[in-house]
């Protein structure tokens, strides 16, 4: 495992008032594509910008190749930035864009112009150099702006909301072009972005940050998998959060008492949970006298209403006095779908329900 | 209102005020002026329009042209010197915190709530020989004396200190102009700096520019509207300025808005004066064509 390419070590940021960043430590690892997830105001546009040094810390260390940078100002740092608004030198061509951070620090001429045919070459827009902004669409104004940073071969590329302006089909486009930019470069990239599929997508890791704070950082299958809080679980697909009505430790586990579902075990070493978390894809149902598999934890509920999808519905369901959803997937053979009103059997594998402990 | 096509009566029912405005106080007197610019005195008071070309040819004398170049070349200086110092300023209030730009604005406009003749006597007080700078120079002047005497070299001051003539001459109205003139240039850089996004000054930084090559490569090119708003706005109305020069310049420092206003009352040459103006309006006007000419060009380039 080698060194983290930037550490931030209890970094809060204030604006009068506003706690923007709230004591945050966090390492990206190197040659991570590495996401920051999270609702707007949540602060990871202020950790970015920290990190490319428009924005001073109010207290903590940022440390980029372990070197502290609290000094360094943005034209000094190894760091280059993609802006949401791309910033495209409006009075310029996209050959002296992508020029211009090489020529103002005296790359010598032949170098610059092989560089930034490359960079050009990279991000295809090999045909358009000599266009001006105004010419250019949303996404080939990006790719302009990538070709920018990525010239000055960086230790690090932030993008900030890189994919918001772009309408849906060539955003998932540039997703792709982005995770092949990155593997190609091998230059570490970090990403902000409040759009939890494309984090998942595209992220190796992600952190989910909310209120100034970092909740979580996992790979995304973990994220989705092992949320550890309310939020997470929350904010990442959807999930049944159920507020646990009793918790026992029981050997290495926790017992703990689901509102309908009553008792089960949880394995897990982590702290006491006050909450459990459920996919809508992992509870099964079933016409009231099912039989659910063994070890199962079930409960009986009412289908309160139904939501048709095409290939699944998503059931609404009342269990213990709470809502909860689940999927059918409309597979050939299925049965048809209970009406509103209908009882039905709801249950669950124990080791599907996540620990919540916040 | 969407369209003014599908509101006929309102859209006229605004524009009529201006309009008429216009047209009685802006379009009927130039049109007159125009008229006269072609007329011949018969008499103290009246001139009959002949179609003589005379005013044009006497306008179109070396005199004239003389003091026509001399009036350009004051008012290109002052604009340059306006300009150069307006857009520091233009970039300190657009990049001050959001709560002081109202004050730095009030602070920049301040002196239009004074008159201009008042502010230029005022300068006058300032600038002459028994004036305010003479006194602080003065003073300094006893000051470094009283300092370089015990030491022997104070001699170099000499024994009496001569007041400098700053006033009645070509540069006091360069001073005069700039002074009047400096918010006209102000306010257009300000307003485009304004606007300016500035994310493409983090890009910039961001991608290793100093600030001052951040300045000259970005900034600057991207304010060339307002530069350009800047310019006209200091030096069409410095071309044509006779106060200034009046109460500021000396003997040699008269402008062809001297000569003009001067036909029009103590030499009663309406004539002659209407050409002159003329002139100088035909001048502004190639200055603007010119302007429309540059930024078209641009445009094409882009």
């Amino acid at each position: 495992m080698t060194a983290p390419v930037v550490r931030i070590e209890d970094v809060s940021k204030r604006f009068g008032r506003v706690v923007a960043v709230d004591e945050v430590t966090l390492e990206i690892p190197r040659n991570a594509f590495f996401a920051l997830l999270g609702p707007s105001g949540c602060g990871k546009t202020t950790l970015l910008r920290m990190i490319a040094g428009f924005e001073r810390p109010t207290s903590g260390r940022i440390l980029i190749d372990g070197e502290d940078v609290a000094n360094v100002p943005p034209n000094r740092r190894p760091v280059n930035m993609v802006f949401q608004s791309y910033a495209v030198f409006p009075h310029m061509s996209v050959r002296r864009n992508v020029a211009y951070g090489l020529e103002v620090v005296g790359t010598p001429k032949a170098e610059v112009e092989r560089r930034v045919a490359e960079a050009l070459a990279m991000v295809r827009l090999d045909g358009l150099a000599d266009r001006m902004p105004d010419q250019l669409s949303g996404g080939q104004k990006q790719r302009v702006a990538l070709a920018r940073a990525l010239v000055k071969r960086p230790k690090l590329l932030l993008l900030d909301e890189p994919l918001s302006a772009l309408d849906r089909k060539l955003r998932e486009e540039m997703q792709l072009e982005l995770v092949r930019l990155q593997r190609e470069v091998g230059i570490t990239f970090v990403i902000v972005t409040h759009d939890q599929d494309e984090a998942l997508s595209m992220a190796t890791a992600v952190a989910v940050m909310n209120l100034g704070r970092v909740l979580q950082v996992a790979p995304p299958r973990e994220l989705y998998e092992r949320p550890r809080t309310r939020f997470v679980a929350d904010f990442i697909g959807s999930a049944n959060v159920l507020e646990l009505e009793a918790v026992e430790r029981e050997g290495e586990g926790w017992r703990v008492k689901a509102p309908g579902f009553g008792w089960l075990r949880l394995c897990t070493d982590a702290a006491q949970p006050v909450a459990i978390a459920l996919r809508p894809e992992k509870i099964e149902h079933g016409p009231v006298g099912a039989r659910p598999p063994q070890g199962s934890v079930a409960a009986s509920g009412r289908l309160v209403q139904s939501a048709y999808f095409g290939d699944y519905s998503r059931l609404f369901v009342e269990v213990g006095g709470i809502g909860l959803v689940c999927y059918r997937y409309h597979r050939g053979g299925s049965p048809p779908l209970p009406a509103p009103g209908e009882s039905l059997l709801l249950w669950f594998r124990p080791e599907d329900a996540v620990p919540l402990s916040a | 209102m969407d369209d003014w096509r599908s509101a006929p009566q309102v859209f006229w029912t605004f524009l009529l005020p201006g309009t008429l405005w216009l047209a009685l106080f802006f379009f009927a007197p130039l049109a007159l002026v125009w008229l006269l610019s072609f007329g011949e005195r018969t008499g103290p008071a009246t001139i009959v329009v002949t179609w003589t070309l005379d005013n044009y040819r006497q306008a179109v004398d070396p005199l004239y042209l003389g003091l026509f170049w001399k009036s350009v070349w004051i008012a290109a200086l002052s604009t340059a010197i306006c300009v150069a110092i307006a857009f520091p300023v233009a970039v300190a209030v657009s990049f001050a915190e959001e709560r002081h730009k109202p004050l730095l604005l009030m602070v920049v406009v301040l002196p239009f709530w004074t008159n201009l003749l008042v502010r230029t006597y005022a300068m006058i007080a300032v600038l002459r020989t028994n004036g305010y700078l003479n006194y602080l120079i003065e003073y300094l002047w006893i000051a470094a004396k009283t300092v370089a005497d015990p030491l022997g070299i104070g001699s170099v001051f000499g024994d009496r200190y001569r007041p400098l003539e700053i006033l009645y001459n070509d540069a006091a109205v360069v001073f005069g102009i700039v002074y009047v003139y400096l918010p006209f240039a102000v306010l257009p850089l300000y307003a485009t700096l304004e606007r300016l996004d500035r994310s493409l000054i983090e890009a910039s930084l961001d991608l290793g520019a100093s600030q001052l090559a951040t300045f000259f490569r970005i900034v600057v090119p991207l304010a060339q509207p307002g530069i350009v708003s800047a310019v006209i706005l200091v030096f069409v109305p410095a071309l044509g300025t006779f106060l200034i020069s009046d109460l500021l310049g000396g003997p040699d420092s008269q402008l062809l808005g001297n000569v003009i206003e001067r036909q029009f009352k103590a030499a009663n040459n309406v004539p002659l004066g209407a050409a002159l103006s003329f002139l100088l309006l035909y001048a502004t006007f190639a200055a603007l064509a010119l302007r429309a000419w540059l930024v078209g060009r641009q445009g094409r380039d882009v």
